[in-house]
């Protein structure tokens, strides 16, 4: 398994993934809605990792940079991730990750966090390995349904 | 009677007294370069960084930080607010609910789909206003500093 920047050619399975990671979180995703996030991957207003294995993507990653002014810095933000649920288990999270914080590291980007569910047991048991949970409260004003 | 607008160059010393006083709320050690570089982000207008002053009798009394944010799994963009501070000796004066109801305004201006923020857990008297006016959320936060 390896993992890599997403490349044009990984449309067509990058859209099966995403499709299926939106499925997940019960959301309602058209074609269009990928497109969009597409274009911001090809405009790398965020950029796309994906992990290969036997020469078949079976998951991804999205991050972005995000400016925190009470640190004056600029941090990572991961938005997205996930491994198809037949290659659970192979460790291929926790190189998405790795490869996320790295290329954080990279960009002299302060650190990376992310949100997630509260009963994401699964996933929260690997997060809990690499990454510290904060006590942060998150509120949300919704502005459409 | 308060005035809410956006943060100006003039504002510069009375921003800088008020955001220190939010970082000294948070315990962040922050320094003037911080502060100046901040600065330089609210006055870009290429940065995505963006500011809003509270303002009475001529006198500043609050600020909000905010920006856009790409949300893919709903292919939109939001608003995070990242800083919201008013002047303890003007709490109680609704000077935040007018920031956050301007900030409503600028999101459903620009079409975004939600304004993000976060507090500390004990953050008892903001959350009061916060819990009346957006939903609190059961995200947890998780955070992978570099080694």
């Amino acid at each position: 398994m390896k993992i890599r920047p997403i490349v044009d050619d990984d449309r067509p399975a990058w859209e099966d993934l995403f499709a299926a990671y939106a499925a997940f979180y019960q959301t309602a995703q058209t074609a269009q809605m990928r497109a969009v996030v597409w274009d911001w991957l090809q405009a790398q207003t965020a950029f796309g990792f994906v992990a290969e294995a036997d020469g078949k993507l079976i998951g991804f990653a999205h991050i972005r940079p995000v400016a925190q002014s009470l640190t004056a810095t600029v941090a990572g933000f991961l938005d997205d991730l996930y491994v198809d649920p037949t290659a659970r288990g192979s460790g291929a999270a926790r190189a998405l990750i790795c490869a996320a914080a790295d290329f954080a590291r990279a960009k002299g980007w302060r650190d990376l966090s992310w949100l997630t569910a509260d009963n994401n047991y699964r996933a929260r048991s690997l997060y809990d390995q690499l990454a510290q949970r904060a006590t942060w409260i998150t509120y949300e004003m919704a502005l459409k349904t | 009677m308060i005035k809410i607008r956006p943060l100006a160059p003039i504002d510069r010393a009375a921003w800088e007294v008020l955001y220190e006083g939010y970082a000294t709320f948070y315990r962040v050690a922050q320094t003037p370069e911080m502060r100046a570089t901040v600065w330089d982000w609210l006055m870009d207008p290429h940065h995505e960084t963006c500011g809003l002053v509270a303002e009475s009798d001529g006198k500043l009394i609050g600020l909000a930080h905010y920006r856009g944010f790409a949300r893919p799994l709903s292919a939109t963009r939001g608003m995070f607010l990242d800083d919201l501070f008013v002047d303890p000796a003007a709490r109680g004066s609704g000077g935040a609910k007018l920031l956050l109801a301007e900030l409503r305004a600028i999101s459903r201006a620009k079409g975004y789909s939600v304004i993000r923020w976060i507090t500390a857990d004990n953050n008892y008297r903001a959350r009061g206003l916060y819990d009346q006016m957006a939903d609190r959320t059961g995200w947890i936060t998780y955070d992978l500093k570099p080694h």
